[in-house]
């Protein structure tokens, strides 16, 4: 588990990590629109320089962008084998049934790999900049426009952010009860699959209860604070767009021109 | 009922009353409250005490519309306990619960003192400096930004504190706030408590079985299976010694030892002593011995 | 059985919820069949050092001797059992661990991990659910359609069902009120002087300490800073204030006397000692009733 990079935060203080979680969202996604333009080396180039550019304004160590590409290793790998074996085109090394070695596979064999590197390091960008609670915030406002067909958008924000704010203390409180059933002689991760799974129980059940505790217990605490879903509620919390934010969105659009001068097609 | 009991020239209005409330839960067999009545001096500090289960956090929650009342009738800060006016009482009283990690809604310290100011939809630029001298008077400043999950219990207890503080209530109501924190927690938090109540004037209507909590009370309602057994200063009700145990409760330090030294004869006096007072009397007896 | 902690430190992975709660260099003997009181401070590392008693965790250096099986680093996870059979481990609020569908199912669950069968289970369910003071009536309906207080004891009664040889308690008593509170260490100490369990309490209650417990240790930022009887460490009242701990209320009251001149022979730690000793001085021809 703790070298699953997906989705831990480094907090920091690089431009980077000051922007708009916003922004980086919509980047991030508009960036993954923008790969799949790429069709020949240079573009692939230019995406890459990119990237790594990026990446180096994070002021984060390359190694936890590894961490970031490592769980997803065999997944590319076997997209690059598909694509070597599967293409056909200019001169065929070898062929056998379906299966051919040849210069057009290989080459889009590693246009496929740099696509999938570059995608999963512009996402490992985006969590490692930013913090849950702002990615959750960022996603609430993105929704607003939802408002306009009667979206529950702040009922939705507000579930996501108490759920994340949760996460800890039902982390915490697994780790209480496994150890409690452990010295009442419960033994995880041993024995076959039937008994695997009935060690479970006597942890999922009291998970499942307390965690039922907590949200009645949040209830009567939201309620006698005055929390009401039928009434409309002001906001404490904002995101702040800055020249930043403005400046990225044009350099954006600046990358997109080029990519799309360079490109074959 | 304390507005019977004259007390000089400070007898206070009641800021709440409580007439004859019934209280059942639908799976129970017996009421959690039956037939209680009694009222709440203005500013003053109220403890109710009783053993686990007595019924007397259920005393909070009808008061704040969380459970409805199935007989009787409550006032709170002039208004009277029903749907019309819940919102309004509930601005007026707070809450602190047990479970400090349940009750902590906001992301982060901050956030967490807003909710309600958002709930009583406050604009954000009044609520900006609401929040931070909120969060002073609690002194929680330098932890405005940090997670709840890097806070101890009872620093998430003061930032619940600070939440209801906030809104500027008459009244704090503790519903065993301090049954889960540590000792320097539990030091910390009721610390707290008595600084807002003397700075602001505040009352303070604390559910407790701690009776060191209930021993610095002005006044203390005793609950047990449901009913009102006791009520009076500390010194009528501690004077009880051993009957307290009967009730789920412990026999307060110095009464115990004052029984022990009566019992060998030690001449002291027969109603209840706080711990200066039993000092003294012991000094007392010795220096003219 | 008697515990031996040698020179054991133990590092939490950052990012846990315990970061920064470990132990360092911790070197003590928990005798057989004592009872021993662990106090400090919230995060102070009471809780890790609970749990490498019964080898729930393990030395990340140093060694632990668990009577005669010899717990390091690299011990294997497996054949702990017999070992945490002999350990009983009472986490605090334990009633967040029942689940079973009824009280002595639920109880039973310890023994027959353990390799008891149905029947033998169910026997030493029942007498562990009657130590707890749980009445014959509640065994058949489900755990969480009781009181935390009950809820409570029927935990502890799981862990008393294993038959342990210690019991290792942490801070059993946290939130319940005074009367359930002063039953369970009642009950405790009626099991150790009785059966001759060896008893080891977290508390924050110094009353606890001075009325039960033979042995103290304090521990302070993962180290264990002090031990001896609990005279020998209440004796030095400034030096546990700066420890952000507590004297019981007799010895902080006989404190107050002293102050204003009234001579105590020694520093009573329980409310008794102290009447006694307040007897022996208001009373100089030896205690008689006047």
């Amino acid at each position: 588990m703790t070298n699953l990079m997906i989705g831990r935060y480094l907090p920091g203080d690089s431009l980077v990590h000051r922007m708009d979680p916003r922004s980086k969202i919509v980047l991030v996604f508009y960036f993954i629109c923008i790969v799949f333009l790429a069709d020949n080396g240079l573009s692939y180039l230019v995406l890459g320089l990119f990237t790594l550019l990026a990446v180096l304004l994070t002021k984060i160590k390359l190694i936890y962008f590894w961490r970031g590409i490592r769980p997803a290793i065999v997944l590319i790998l076997f997209t690059v084998m598909i694509q070597v074996f599967f293409t056909r085109g200019g001169q065929i090394f070898w062929s056998w049934g379906p299966f051919a070695l040849s210069t057009a596979g290989l080459l889009n064999a590693w246009f496929i790999f740099l696509r999938l590197v570059i995608i999963i390091c512009m996402s490992t960008l985006l969590t490692l900049t930013t913090s849950p609670l702002d990615i959750s915030s960022a996603l609430s406002s993105l929704m607003t426009p939802l408002k306009w067909v009667h979206f529950p958008v702040d009922i939705i924000a507000l579930m996501l952010s108490i759920a994340l704010r949760f996460v800890p203390t039902l982390m915490d409180e697994t780790v209480r009860i496994m150890n409690a059933q452990r010295a009442r002689g419960v033994d995880f991760g041993s024995g076959n699959l039937i008994q695997q799974i009935k060690a479970v129980v006597p942890i999922l059940i009291p998970l499942f209860v307390s965690a039922i505790q907590h949200a009645e217990d949040l209830d009567d605490a939201m309620t006698a604070r005055g929390y009401r879903t039928d009434a409309p509620r002001t906001t404490y919390r904002i995101i702040q767009w800055h020249t930043r934010d403005t400046l990225s969105f044009g350099v954006f659009i600046v990358l997109t021109v080029i990519i799309l001068f360079v490109r074959t097609a | 009922m304390y507005n019977e009991r004259k007390r000089g020239n400070d007898v206070e209005e009641p800021i709440i009353t409580i007439d004859h409330l019934t209280v059942k839960y639908a799976e129970q067999q017996h009421p959690a409250l039956d037939d209680i009545s009694l009222t709440v001096p203005a500013h003053s500090w109220t403890a109710i005490i009783g053993h686990n289960g007595s019924g007397k956090s259920t005393m909070i929650k009808a008061l704040t519309g969380l459970v409805t009342a199935d007989a009787g009738t409550m006032t709170v800060a002039g208004m009277p306990v029903d749907e019309a006016h819940i919102w309004d009482i509930r601005r007026k009283m707070g809450v602190v619960f047990q479970n400090p990690e349940n009750q902590f809604v906001g992301s982060t310290v901050a956030d967490d003192v807003a909710f309600g100011l958002e709930n009583a939809q406050i604009p954000r630029d009044k609520m900006i400096p609401r929040v931070q001298n909120a969060l002073a008077q609690v002194g929680m400043t330098d932890f405005a930004t940090r997670e709840p999950a890097h806070l101890s219990g009872g620093q998430k207890q003061r930032v619940a504190i600070a939440g209801i503080v906030a809104l500027a209530p008459d009244i704090i109501a503790l519903d065993e706030a301090t049954s889960m924190l540590d000792p320097e927690g539990r030091v910390a938090v009721l610390q707290t408590i008595r600084n807002l109540k003397a700075q602001q004037d505040l009352t303070i209507l604390a559910v407790t079985h701690d009776l060191e909590e209930a021993a610095a009370a002005d006044n203390v309602i005793v609950i047990d299976n449901g009913h009102l057994v006791a009520s009076g200063t500390p010194p009528e009700i501690f004077a009880r010694g051993e009957k307290l145990i009967d009730m789920g409760l412990a026999v307060p330090f110095t009464e115990q030892l004052k029984t022990d030294l009566s019992n060998a004869g030690v001449p002291l006096p027969a109603h209840y002593l706080t711990e200066e007072e039993m000092a003294e009397q012991i000094w007392k007896l010795y220096s003219t011995m | 059985m008697e515990i031996v902690l040698d020179h054991v430190s133990y590092t939490y992975q950052a990012g846990t919820p315990f970061a920064g709660d470990g132990l360092r260099d911790v070197s003590v003997t928990i005798p057989d069949g004592a009872y021993t009181a662990i106090i400090g401070q919230t995060g102070s590392g009471k809780s890790t050092l609970l749990q490498h008693l019964n080898a729930l965790l393990k030395p990340t250096a140093g060694t632990v001797k668990i009577g005669d099986r010899l717990i390091t680093a690299k011990t294997s996870n497996k054949n702990l059992k017999p070992l945490r059979a002999k350990v009983g481990l009472v986490f605090q609020f334990a009633e967040n661990q029942l689940f079973e569908e009824t009280v002595e199912k639920d109880v039973a669950f310890g023994p027959k991990n353990f390799g008891a069968t149905e029947e033998q289970a169910l026997t030493q369910a029942h007498h562990a659910l009657q130590l707890v003071g749980i009445d014959e009536q509640y065994y058949q309906q489900s755990p969480f359609d009781l009181s935390g207080g009950q809820m409570r004891r029927v935990a502890i009664a799981g862990v008393l069902a294993m038959e342990p040889e210690l019991l290792i308690l942490d801070e059993p008593t946290a939130g319940l009120d005074p009367k359930g509170r002063a039953e369970l260490m009642g009950l405790f100490a009626t099991l150790h002087r009785e059966q001759g369990i060896g008893i080891v309490l977290v508390t924050h209650q110094m009353e606890d300490v001075a009325n039960f417990a033979e042995r103290v240790l304090v521990m302070a930022h993962g180290q264990l800073i002090k031990q001896g009887t609990p005279a020998e460490v209440f004796a030095d009242p400034a030096w546990l204030a700066a420890q952000h701990l507590g004297l019981p209320r007799a010895a902080q009251f006989a404190r107050q006397l002293q102050a204003k001149g009234v001579p105590l022979p020694a520093v009573p730690l329980t409310e008794k000692a102290l009447a006694q000793e307040l007897i022996q001085v208001l009373h100089p021809e030896g205690g008689r009733p006047s």
